[in-house]
């Protein structure tokens, strides 16, 4: 069958695999289910290719962005009292995981990856459980239940489809939320100088206000590349700042000198651990990241989608499959749990550049620096005032896209509880740490995290507000009465905040209601009461109108406008017309002298 | 329902409040023809403040139309946004009025 000899045939697989323009449209390839509509806000969408130049800029935007969560692992090293070349290497092992993580997360095709650009950070959810782990077993703990972490991760993601009524949208807003206030908090921290070691004055806010202005100035007045490069321009001239003032000491770059430019990575970090005690801790930070996840690609879905109504479980899973393989790896090469970068999220809005090509370019940049040690080294010597401003910058767009997210539905008094305790108890854990002092060691990991804590708080009360909720509601409607309106249009408001509906299809429910009732009584005289149904799940809401009395007409074409304002006839079929075009399906039938009026909304 | 009417040199604007319904279309629709036969053959109609019409609105407007252009007179509408501009797209009606995003400009369309 194959008479190709093998050198042609090697030769074709090489130019195949070498060839730069199928691997373009393999990057700008997407699950033939994913129909998006690009937001024209958008500079360069998800499917677009940048031109290579802006392709890399911007990658090293986001890198840029990620190493500042670079002090998490960092942190743990220091605390491991390591060598200074066992901590650069360990670091540099911390850049592969973080190449793969964020080339997995964009992948197009297959199980695994959101198909997003949704590079990885390290994350302050892994910190104290990590810290936990140093303690009680060293280096090899902290990897061993890092990788646990990805295996819950992993074994989550195909249940969430299952599991979504337990995650509603406004709960995805909310841990997003949670992260911008944590990222926020964070940059204050820094910009301010509360807790750093630096010498904190004057120079020292001269630069966190020189990064912030030059970063903002380019963001709101800026045009073009200046704007798309805001961050990493800002933090540039950061750092210059931070030279000229001395904030950034020269002694520091004496510690890069001493390290080789280009150096391979070696894998000798001692191995793994596992131990029951921590089982819990990074279970629930699994289960936090998760979450995270969750509101992180919902947002970059927003971004991606001007049509965009509810979460797509899809992405979403394959998404958290993606984390959790990431976190399995970053554990296997030594490091400490990785989350979607909800930053760079931030930076996307920020700039309108999505393509998942820079994804890809993120992951290339990350792979090369774990060889580049001076490289690597250079990352951590960021200056505190530098990553507060840019930290800050990104919280505002992660914030937003947050609150957004939680206000896209109708919230009733349950809702509102959920989202307001869970960012209270946020709150107060990221104000008030000293109040998780006195409680027992397994819960300390919940308590000691804003966006854990927050977390939780609503997971738990919205499982305990799904107690008893309806979602069928009946409404009796006495025809004479009138109160009708006002009786339907508050059936419909609370009806649609109970259930978190679309405040835009419960619009459309509202007028198809009113109109149907008006229509009746006026045309069909109905005798005795009218009977509204409604019933709703995420993806329909049904509306059934029954009353004893003659079915309307609910014709495909619209009466002419003579008809309209000269016979009855005209003016009914009207009503009927504009009811057929509010609702997405609609039937009416005749049963012994009763009609039944049948909406259908798509949710 | 509520109607504000401002009366300049040739044009009356009429502001209406509230729903455009089966029970308020007849004041609505009877006050609007009244102005007409009255002498006031350019109205302008700001519907910025309506939440809700229904067909029975429509016909009323329809009506209202008719009427003024029967008196060699002009109607325009405006503040057609939201909900309103929603149900005049559902309705067909958009290329049966003339609409004017603001008072302002439907006073200059109806002047030219």
């Amino acid at each position: 069958m194959n008479d190709v000899p093998e050198p042609v045939r090697l030769a074709r697989i090489l130019a195949r695999v070498t060839d730069a323009g199928s691997w373009l449209r393999f990057l700008r390839s997407t699950r033939p289910f994913a129909k998006r509509k690009k937001p024209a806000e958008l500079i360069h969408g998800l499917e677009d290719i940048p031109p290579p130049l802006v392709t890399a800029l911007q990658g090293f935007q986001h890198v840029s962005l990620v190493r500042i969560q670079l002090i998490y692992p960092a942190l743990v090293i220091q605390l491991a009292e390591l060598p200074t070349a066992s901590s650069v290497n360990l670091l540099s092992l911390t850049m592969i995981a973080l190449g793969v993580a964020a080339i997995l997360q964009s992948w197009p095709r297959g199980p695994v990856g959101s198909g997003f650009l949704c590079p990885a950070c390290h994350t302050g959810i892994f910190l104290e459980p990590s810290i936990a782990a140093l303690k009680l077993g060293g280096l090899p703990l902290v990897f061993g239940m890092t990788i646990l972490a990805g295996i819950v991760q992993s074994a989550l993601s195909p249940m969430l489809r299952r599991i979504r009524p337990l995650l509603p949208p406004e709960v995805g807003g909310l841990v997003v939320f949670l992260v911008g206030t944590s990222i926020a908090a964070i940059g204050c921290r820094y910009v301010i100088g509360v807790g750093v070691h630096e010498p904190v004055g004057r120079d020292y806010w001269l630069v966190a206000a020189v990064t912030l202005a030059t970063t903002v100035g380019l963001n709101v007045w800026g045009k073009g590349q200046a704007r798309l490069f805001c961050a990493m321009v800002g933090m540039t001239v950061g750092y210059g700042a931070a030279v000229v003032t001395g904030v950034l000491p020269k002694e520091a770059f004496h510690l890069l000198a001493e390290l080789p430019f280009f150096a391979v990575p070696h894998f000798d970090h001692g191995g793994w651990a596992f131990s029951p005690a921590m089982v819990v801790p990074f279970t629930v930070a699994a289960l936090a990241i998760t979450l995270k996840g969750i509101g992180d690609i919902t947002a970059l879905q927003r971004i991606n989608d001007a049509g965009w109504v509810r979460a797509d479980m899809g992405s979403i899973s394959r998404g958290t499959l993606a984390n959790g393989l990431g976190n399995m790896f970053a554990g296997l090469v030594g490091t400490i749990g990785l989350a979607p970068s909800t930053a760079s999220i931030g930076l996307q809005a920020a700039t309108a550049m999505s393509s998942r090509v820079i994804g890809f370019a993120v992951g290339g940049i990350l792979l090369t620096l774990a060889f580049l040690p001076s490289v690597t080294g250079s990352l951590i010597l960021m200056p505190r005032p530098v990553m507060g401003a840019s930290l800050l910058f990104a919280a505002c767009f992660v914030l937003i896209s947050g609150l957004q997210t939680i206000t896209s539905r109708m919230l009733d008094a349950r809702r509102t509880i959920v989202i307001g305790l869970a960012i209270a108890s946020g709150i107060a854990a990221e104000i008030i740490p000293s109040f998780a002092s006195d409680i027992p060691a397994a819960v300390e990991p919940i308590v000691n995290s804003s966006i854990v804590l927050g977390t939780v708080t609503a997971l738990l009360l919205n499982g305990l507000f799904r107690i008893g909720q309806r979602q069928r509601v009946t409404l009796a409607l006495d025809p004479t009465s009138a109160d009708v309106v006002a009786e339907i249009d508050e059936f419909f408001d609370d009806a649609g905040r109970r259930w978190g509906a679309r405040p835009d299809v419960m619009v459309r429910v509202a007028f198809g209601v009113n109109q149907a009732v008006e229509t009746i009584r006026e045309h069909c005289d109905p005798r005795g009461p009218i009977a509204v149904e409604a019933r709703f799940d995420e993806f329909n809401l049904d509306v059934r109108i029954t009353y004893y009395g003659p079915s309307l007409e609910l014709p495909e074409q619209r009466p002419s406008g003579q008809d309209i304002m000269e016979t009855d006839s005209g003016y009914r079929r009207l009503a009927g017309f504009m009811l057929r075009q509010n609702a997405d399906r609609v039937r009416t039938s005749v049963k012994d002298g009763t009609s039944v009026l049948e909406f259908h909304f798509e949710h | 329902m509520k109607l504000v009417e401002e009366v300049t040199e040739d044009v009356t604007i009429v502001e209406a409040y509230g729903r455009l319904d089966s029970t308020t279309a007849t004041e609505f629709g009877d006050r609007l023809i009244s102005l007409v036969q009255g002498g006031r053959r350019s109205l302008v109609v700001d519907l910025k403040n309506i939440a809700y019409i229904s067909s029975a609105g429509f016909r009323a407007l329809l009506i209202a139309n008719r009427a003024t252009a029967e008196k060699q007179g002009k109607l325009a509408l405006c503040g057609v946004i939201g909900e309103v501009k929603r149900l005049f797209d559902i309705g067909n009606f958009t290329d049966e009025f003339l609409i004017c995003p603001t008072q302002a400009e439907g006073i200059g369309r109806l002047r030219q």
